[in-house]
């Protein structure tokens, strides 16, 4: 029955390409094609093993970048999947800005998929995301961290929180900042409201982009207070 | 799933031009079939995939032959259809449609009742009520006391195939009564519970707008709300075609779109109330969710029809798409529509609304991202500085007013070609218009329409006060709508054209749509609007450079309607049909789509030969349609008559008074003579009425035509004294073959070759009267009759004459299998 469902609705809707709607009847449903994905960059070693930078050079040892060199973080390390450019861009801001929320289920499988030696998801006890004002929540109508959290806690069926971690003050969005002015906006926006839930636990904290760092370090910061034992961060792209 | 349509939509196509019986069909379906599982089952699903288009193509020709070519049962109503008046009792299958003066009802039979008892039957009938009285309702047994009659096929070249149109609603037999008290109800509430739920909310809502509303706004309120058209009037409607905004009226897309983005934008909108709720639910799926039944419950409110189908299973594929995360692609959508009405009615494929409404949607998606590309410029310098320099709202509303441009311009360029076939008519201001009756009347009065539908149920005095507010924006839309179609040039007739100049066109739409995207488009499309201007002037030469003259008469039923084309192009039209109620427009609906269809935009005589409804009539449409040079009659009826008041009003100063004594004129070759009236004697009354008929005569080297009008015996007796030489080779026999005309005298000096019968099939009169028939008969003449030959045409080069009838086999209907198209 299960099957003869899915093939009715691969007859009525074929299925096709998430980023680039490229008809893709006959092999597997909501993947990407795969000359989408080789236009996605994905970042190899070596890299920065605290914030998840890679490096351009081919060959070397994974060593700390140079903002981790001086920036003091509170997460044990940052991940992701690759750089803030190109068709990632495209596709991140149809997802979150243009409200094409059926881009989470795609992008949530690729954040599933990430694969590193010294990174597995079975280490995390619970899975957060990066919470939204309820202002900007109205505006948006959803929180794209949490989409993609809520796919990765799927996959690998470990609990997700939504409501412990919350934020308190309504910002500028990051987006129109600066570095440094971005350190100072954020400062204070972020409270956990449910220290129970969290304490002692290893923390898997979702975001969709990781521009500066000034976001989740500041969301590290006041969960490892409220008692998290460890804050990882996973996002899908990072500015470098 | 695009190739099964098109396989599919390939399968109904030809259908309906060839037939083989249905057993070979399905035959052949359980042979493909039989083979695709095979290979279905041997995993070898590539194979197996080739085979489907086939097998729907196989369908759909099964399915449009079953419909036109039906096997009917021996109890079939098709059997009764003749003289004889029959009690007959049935269910209404589908509620009551009214039209301006007269209610169609639709009736599923069951039995009739003889004098030897009731006897069970089956088939569809078509019941017209020749009044608005009725109060009858869906699912209601009625009984009545009509003759059975079949509905009339096309007999005219271009003309509209009624038989065939009702034949794709499976309706085979038509009837009439002249009152709704004829048409006794026996019992209700037949038929399906759920439609008349449906049938009571449309009922409230008709009777509500029936008191609340004034007639004008009535109309447009019930056809935004019901689909029901038939309130609206034949001027207004007739405005609205002109304007190009007559889409407004049909329950489309627009409609829809209207519907599920309100329910939408109020879930959404109420949901983000609580933001709580938007972490847990997704905001979209759920408004879509919400969207669903509001839709689907408004197509059926809208009375089901095709275009609102269309957009609902649209609508629904996008919401669906939505909910189950799928990449919402607008070509599937519409494919799916497409297919899912289709296979559900595979006739609705040559409705008019089926084919417009897909042609709009498709123009759309297709045209608009491509025209985006024309206007890239503005991302380019200097315009990309003025663009930034503009303020944000006034940015937006630019955006918005470009879009609605667009995508009007898009339906329109789209459908043009379309609605040129259809109804001759392109609208130059429909750019204009539907930028400014789009938004007021498609969504403002659309939505206030809608509300006070909904507000009908719940509180009857906010639905009052909404209907105020919106009898008011529909005085402006009404007020806009007829200035648009006042505006000078609002509208261009045009001829029919031909399937190769649709190909034509629509190959230069989709070229010059793609300049940007594809290399050769360029030049392609300077190719192809090469070929189209070659074919028009190819047809122009044909047309004016001919050596042979045609004359065409027309079936208008009982009336005269006859055309003759010039060797050098010229046209005359010598009288132009009607009805004895006026109801029906012979002008309107069979010789203008004749011109049309021939090519023809202009007629160089339009010819009155008394001023007589069934001459007369056609010819107003004839005189505000066409460009009309002359216009000649027999100088009767200054006086009497409104039809013959405007007739001379229209005519204006074209008008001439013709008859004997009138110098004989050339047209080309042709010679033209005036035999009737004597000109000049008119005060004193001896030729009134049918006696004084315009007698023509057109020679052209050996052959000669004889119209002879209405004249009687005391007008064919004053030819026969004044004449010396009267032998025709073809006559258009006086008044219709009937007794008072065709003297033995007449008919054995004009001895014509050929003698030709404008009749009415199954007329009241019973002519031509035998005794005329056997007159000429007897002559040796062959005898043509426009109720059995339909179209009867003559064409000559001066020496031959060779003559075309449009129904080419004279032989009637006998029982059995019944051909619907001829």
């Amino acid at each position: 029955m299960g099957s003869f469902w899915h093939a009715l609705i691969e007859f009525f809707f074929p299925p096709r390409c998430p980023f680039c709607g490229i008809n893709l009847a006959g092999s597997g449903a909501s993947r990407p094609c795969s000359s989408c994905l080789s236009e996605i960059k994905f970042f190899a070693h070596p890299r920065c093993p605290r914030c998840g930078l890679g490096f351009y050079t081919v060959s070397g040892e994974d060593h700390l970048c140079s903002g981790c060199l001086s920036e003091e973080w509170d997460f044990a390390r940052a991940r992701s999947l690759g750089p803030y450019e190109g068709l990632m861009i495209e596709i991140i801001s149809r997802f979150k800005f243009k409200g094409a929320t059926r881009l989470a289920k795609p992008l949530g499988a690729l954040l599933a998929e990430y694969k590193d030696p010294d990174f597995s998801f079975s280490e995390f006890d619970l899975i957060l995301s990066v919470p939204l004002h309820p202002k900007r929540l109205k505006q948006r109508g959803f929180n794209q961290s949490l989409l993609l959290a809520r796919r990765v806690s799927q996959a690998f069926s470990i609990p997700l929180d939504f409501k412990s971690l919350q934020r308190i003050r309504h910002t500028l969005p990051q987006t129109e900042l600066s570095g440094p002015e971005r350190k100072k906006n954020i400062r204070g926006a972020f409270e956990v409201k449910e220290n129970r839930s969290i304490s002692g636990k290893r923390l898997l904290l979702v975001d969709d982009v990781f521009t500066t760092g000034a976001t989740v370090q500041e969301c590290s910061k006041v969960l490892l207070k409220a008692g998290a034992k460890q804050v990882d961060i996973l996002t899908l792209a990072r500015v470098v | 799933m695009p190739l099964i349509l098109f396989a599919y939509i390939s399968g109904i196509i030809a259908g309906n031009y060839f037939h083989l019986p249905s057993s070979w069909i399905m035959a052949g379906i359980m042979g493909a079939s039989l083979i695709f599982l095979i290979f279905f089952f041997g995993r070898k699903g590539r194979a197996a995939l080739i085979l489907s288009p086939l097998i729907f193509a196989l369908l759909g020709f099964l399915y449009i032959g079953r419909l036109l070519y039906p096997d009917f049962p021996s109890n079939h109503l098709i059997h009764l259809a003749g003289d004889k008046r029959y009690h007959l009792e049935g269910v209404l299958y589908r509620p009551p449609e009214p039209t301006e003066e007269k209610t169609r009802l639709f009736v599923r039979s069951e039995k009739i009742y003889l004098e030897e008892g009731y006897f069970p039957v089956v088939g569809n009938l078509l019941l017209t009520v020749k009044d608005r009285n009725g109060d009858l309702r869906y699912g209601d047994r009625v009984r009545f006391i009509s003759k059975l009659y079949l509905p009339r096929p096309a007999t005219n070249p271009g003309a509209f195939d009624y038989r065939r149109f009702l034949a794709l609603k499976e309706v085979r037999v038509t009837a009439y009564v002249n009152n709704a008290s004829e048409v006794v109800r026996m019992q209700e509430g037949m038929g399906n519970a759920f439609f008349h739920f449906i049938e009571r909310g449309r009922e409230k809502i008709r009777k509500f707008l029936d008191v609340n509303a004034p007639p004008h706004s009535r109309g447009i309120i019930k056809a935004l709300v019901l689909g029901e058209r038939g309130d609206i009037g034949r001027e207004t409607n007739e405005k609205f075609i002109v304007a190009g905004v007559n889409h407004i009226l049909s329950i489309s897309g627009l409609h829809v779109a209207l519907v599920a983005g309100f329910f939408f934008g109020a879930t959404r909108w109420t949901i983000k109330l609580f933001p709580s709720l938007l972490l847990r639910w997704n905001l979209n799926k759920t408004s879509a969710l919400a969207a669903v039944v509001p839709v689907i419950f408004y197509t059926f409110i809208a009375g089901l029809g095709v275009a609102a189908v269309r957009s609902t299973i649209m609508m629904l594929s996008f919401l669906l798409a939505l909910l189950l995360d799928r990449e919402e692609d607008l070509y599937d959508a519409l494919f799916l529509a497409a297919f899912l009405i289709l296979i559900v009615s595979p006739a609705a494929l040559f409705d008019i609304s089926f084919q417009f409404s897909f042609l709009a949607v498709l123009a759309i998606i297709y045209l608009i991202p491509r025209f985006k590309e024309y206007f890239s410029f503005l991302q380019t310098w200097p315009f990309k500085s003025w663009v930034e320099e503009q303020p944000r709202w006034k940015m937006k509303i630019l955006i918005y007013l470009s879009a609605g441009l667009l995508t009007s311009t898009a339906a329109i360029l789209g459908t043009g070609p379309l609605v040129g076939y259809y109804f001759n008519r392109i609208s130059l201001v429909g750019f204009l218009a539907n930028f400014f009756l789009v938004p007021l009347m498609g969504f403002a009065n659309t939505l206030l329409s809608l509300l006070t539908a909904l507000l009908v149920f719940f509180s009857l005095p906010l639905a009052k006060i909404l209907t105020a507010l919106n009898v008011f924006l529909i005085n402006i839309s009404l007020g806009l709508v007829d200035l648009f179609s006042r505006l000078p040039l609002a509208s261009q007739r045009v001829t029919t054209p031909t399937g190769a100049e649709l190909v034509l066109l629509y190959g230069m739409l989709i070229l010059a749509a793609n300049l940007k995207r594809w290399k050769r488009a360029l030049p392609g499309l300077i190719g192809l609007a090469g070929i189209f201007v070659a074919l028009q002037a190819y047809g122009y030469y044909a047309v004016h450079h001919g050596k042979e003259l045609t004359v065409s008469f027309l079936d208008v039923g009982q009336g005269d309607a006859a055309v003759v084309h010039f060797p050098q192009g010229g046209i005359m039209v010598i009288d132009g049909g009607g009805s004895p109620d006026g109801s029906f427009d012979p002008g309107e609906r069979i010789v203008a789509p004749y011109l049309w269809k021939a090519k023809r935009k202009k007629i160089d005589y339009l010819v009155s030969t008394h001023p007589h409804p069934d001459h007369l009539q056609g010819l107003l449409f004839l005189l505000s349609n066409f460009r009309v040079k002359e216009v000649w009659d027999n100088g009767e009826g200054k006086e009497d008559g409104a039809l013959s008041r405007t007739f001379i009003t229209l005519a204006g100063e074209r008008l001439q008074m013709m008859g004997r004594g009138k110098v004989h004129l050339e047209i080309g070759s042709v010679k033209i003579e005036f035999l009737h009236p004597p000109l000049g004697e008119k005060d004193d009354k001896i030729f009134q009425g049918n006696n004084a008929s315009l007698v023509i005569r057109l020679t052209f080297g050996e052959v000669s035509f004889l119209f002879g009008g209405d004249v009687e015996a005391a007008a064919e007796k004053e030819i026969l004294r004044t004449q010396a030489a009267m032998q025709s080779t073809v006559l258009k026999v006086p008044h219709h073959g009937s007794k008072t005309s065709s003297t033995p005298e007449f008919v054995e000096n004009v001895r014509p070759r050929f003698a030709v019968f404008t009749v009415r099939a199954g007329g009241r009169h019973r002519l031509p009267h035998p005794i005329v028939l056997k007159r000429y008969e007897d002559i040796g003449a062959k005898p043509y009759r426009s109720d059995r030959d339909g179209a009867i045409t003559f064409v000559t080069n001066g020496k031959d004459l060779r003559v075309r009838t449009f129904i080419g086999n004279k032989t009637g209907f006998g029982p059995g299998r019944i051909p619907t198209s001829l």
